[in-house]
């Protein structure tokens, strides 16, 4: 189990968000789901942005800004 | 049977079937409309079921009511000021958890409340199986499952509206996000089933060619070539077929016109006035967009464009904008109104200003037939490679011409303009779907037959008219039209073009469309009636009157970086609430527009003296 900020998640692994470094910033996320304590998996990576599924959907969230997320993985989630 | 009208809104998530819902239940009785005072615009329509009238209000798409865009800032407060209303909330039967998060923050505002839980089909077809009345239960509001597929949804729909009723209790404010977070996961708890493994496998089979490391761009650009292709093929029949026919109607009616006791000029104001630039109009712009749209619609039904605006989002942001720039391009593809008014998506103040202010550098309806007529007619007769590929690599060329100047004119207002530090983003990739082909092309055929004909009637009409006064009106020995072609023509000799050209431009300022037949009128003012029905004769008369190959290629150039209409230029003064930005929209397609045609101008006349 290690803890990686989530623009460092590798594409087809899941974490778990432990932390959110800038919640007020993430208003929008929230409405996501992306909050503390959601499960979330990389899909796809591309140049500077990365696509995310979270509670069944696909979110794409820029490096600069999933690099705020502290996520834990290594744990098999379900 | 009551005579009042009974309120309904309709609110959301974005790309959950709200609007075809609304479709269904209004059919064609549907208006967009201001609201309570406010400047935005919603949608609504009526209906009625078993006596009763209602009225529903198709909102935005938003995810919750803490909203950053403008458009979910809108849903909100009309949900908020309408709390009386009876208010359905649609979700998508594959992501309900997320829906219920909105869902859950109207139960706190309004007092009546349906949760409509869509696409139920394609949920079946993942394995997600969704217990509806244990939601209900839970949740203490009807829930009505519905799907296209499902022919009695709409009637049970309609049931479930026709029984609702409000309950009594108080209006209470909004809790915080997470708090709706976490209920809308107690209540799905249990009542969501999988019976398969991974349900978005197929999604993620099809992005990993569509979003592959080298797949992604080829196809594209691929897809891109092959819209334009098809394009180009099929509307070429059409219109020579339309401009035909326009043509015996032109000649039947001036003869029986000259017959009667009209006065000659006013016959002329109605044929060759009037009507010309009508039917031209009609007949040209009619064939390629009733292609280009429904096969762009069906594109945009099945999911492909988020993961376009997700490919080029890096580029867009070391412009200091963002990937979604690229939908309200593809809406700017059809009006640079619709692009601009479509800059609501993004939430922040400096991507959504570049994205309106570059919206008019991506060509519309207006500017499309104008540059096909020009490419068919100069650079279709290809001896190397076939005539229809070469026009349709041309046109691509034009676009990635438009995408690089959306490009460099969005990095340069960051840079030296717009110096704000960028917004962070995100946005939503929806599960692919397949699109109701019928239903699209029927509708997007009907849609774009109805606006292409009234803006002909609305527009090319009464300007045919008034260019007729300018071309026939005389001041001293020469008509007003030459006059203002004479002035400007040293101008436009300068840039590669002509004076009859730059008079087109400016006197098209209220609509793109009649540019060209201005520019024809210009040439043909001076002799009478003469045919250019077929692009072949079109072509003759231009050559005619001086213009080559540079002439042609800058006429392109100038057709799509000029100053953006009239309506353009209104609807980004309403959206940006200000002259400066409004002057900028205008002054950036000039100014490049500008440039290219006197530096291709340049650079033509360098070669021609250099090879003898």
């Amino acid at each position: 189990m290690k803890k990686i900020s989530m623009n460092n998640l590798p594409e087809g692994t899941s974490g778990k968000i432990v932390e959110i470094y800038n919640q007020k910033e993430f208003t929008r996320l929230a409405d996501f789901g992306v909050i503390s304590g959601s499960v979330i998996k990389c899909v796809k990576r591309n140049k500077g942005i990365g696509a995310y599924l979270i509670k069944g959907c696909v979110i794409a969230l820029r490096n600069e800004d999933s690099e705020k997320i502290t996520v834990e993985t290594g744990v098999n989630y379900e | 049977m009551s005579d009042n009208v009974i309120e309904i809104s309709l609110a959301g998530n974005p790309n959950v079937g709200k609007s075809t819902l609304f479709n269904s239940l209004t059919g064609l009785h549907q208006h967009t409309g201001n609201w309570s005072g406010k400047t935005v615009e919603v949608l609504s329509g009526e209906f009625k079921y078993k006596g009763q009238k209602y009225k529903i209000t198709d909102l935005p798409g938003a995810y919750s009511y803490f909203a950053t865009s403008e458009d979910e800032i809108t849903a909100g407060e009309y949900v908020k000021e309408n709390k009386n209303n009876l208010t359905i909330v649609v979700c998508d039967a594959t992501a309900v958890e997320r829906g219920l998060i909105l869902a859950l923050q109207t139960m706190d505002i309004c007092k009546n409340v349906i949760l409509c839980i869509n696409l139920t089909d394609e949920a079946k077809k993942k394995g997600i199986l969704v217990n509806s009345d244990l939601i209900s239960n839970r949740l203490d509001i009807p829930v009505v499952e519905t799907s296209i597929k499902d022919k009695s949804s709409k009637k049970r729909l309609l049931e479930a509206i026709h029984k609702s009723k409000s309950i009594d209790k108080e209006a209470s404010e909004l809790k915080s996000v997470e708090y709706y977070i976490e209920k809308a996961e107690e209540i799905c708890h249990g009542a969501i089933t999988l019976s398969k493994n991974a349900p978005d496998s197929r999604d993620r089979k099809i992005d990993k060619i569509l979003l592959g490391k080298f797949t992604a761009i080829p196809v594209m650009l691929l897809l891109l070539c092959f819209i334009f292709y098809l394009t180009i093929t099929f509307a070429s029949y059409p219109s020579q077929w339309l401009s035909e026919l326009f043509n015996m109607i032109l000649n039947k009616l001036n003869s029986f016109l000259i017959a009667t006791p009209l006065p000659l000029w006013l016959t002329s104001v109605i044929t060759d006035g009037m009507l010309k630039v009508l039917f031209w109009v009609v007949s040209v712009m009619l064939p390629p967009m009733v292609i280009f749209f429904p096969l762009f619609t069906l594109l945009e039904d099945f999911g492909y464009l988020p993961r376009v605006a997700f490919l080029t989002d890096n580029s867009f942001k070391k412009c200091g904008s963002c990937g979604k720039q690229t939908l309200t391009m593809c809406m700017g593809l059809g009006c640079t109104c619709a692009g601009v008014t479509g800059c609501r998506i993004i939430s922040g103040k400096k991507e959504r200003t570049i994205a309106t202010i570059t919206n008019s550098l991506t060509p519309c309806n207006g500017k499309f037939p104008a540059v096909f007529s020009i490419i068919t007619m100069f650079f279709t007769t290809g001896a190397f490679i076939n005539g229809k590929i070469l026009g349709s690599l041309i046109f691509c060329l034009i676009i990635l011409l438009s995408f690089s100047a959306t490009f460099l004119s969005s990095w340069f207002l960051s840079k030296f303009i717009y110096k704000e530090k960028n917004e962070p983003f995100s946005m939503e990739l929806p599960p692919y779907r397949r699109p109701d082909i019928r239903k699209v092309i029927s509708h997007s055929i009907i849609n774009k037959i109805l606006f292409i004909l009234s803006r002909a009637v609305c527009v090319a009409a009464p300007a045919g008219i008034i260019i007729w006064i300018l071309t026939h009106l005389t001041v001293g020995d020469k008509s007003v039209f030459l006059h203002i072609t004479e002035i400007l023509d040293p101008i436009g000799q300068f840039m590669g073009l002509d004076g009859t050209i730059l008079t087109g431009f400016i006197l098209g300022f209220p609509a793109n469309e009649i540019v060209i037949p201005i520019i024809l009128m210009g040439y043909c003012a001076q002799e009478t009636l003469v045919e250019y029905s077929t692009l072949n004769e079109l072509q003759n008369l231009l050559v005619t009157n001086g213009w080559n190959i540079i002439t042609a290629i800058n006429m392109l150039i100038f057709t799509v970086f000029h100053w953006p209409c009239s309506t353009a230029v209104l609807t980004i003064k309403k959206e940006t609430a200000s002259l400066k930005w409004t002057a900028i929209s205008v002054l950036v397609p000039t100014v490049i527009g500008f440039s290219l045609c006197v530096l291709t101008n340049y650079i033509f006349k360098l070669i021609c003296s250099l090879a003898g």
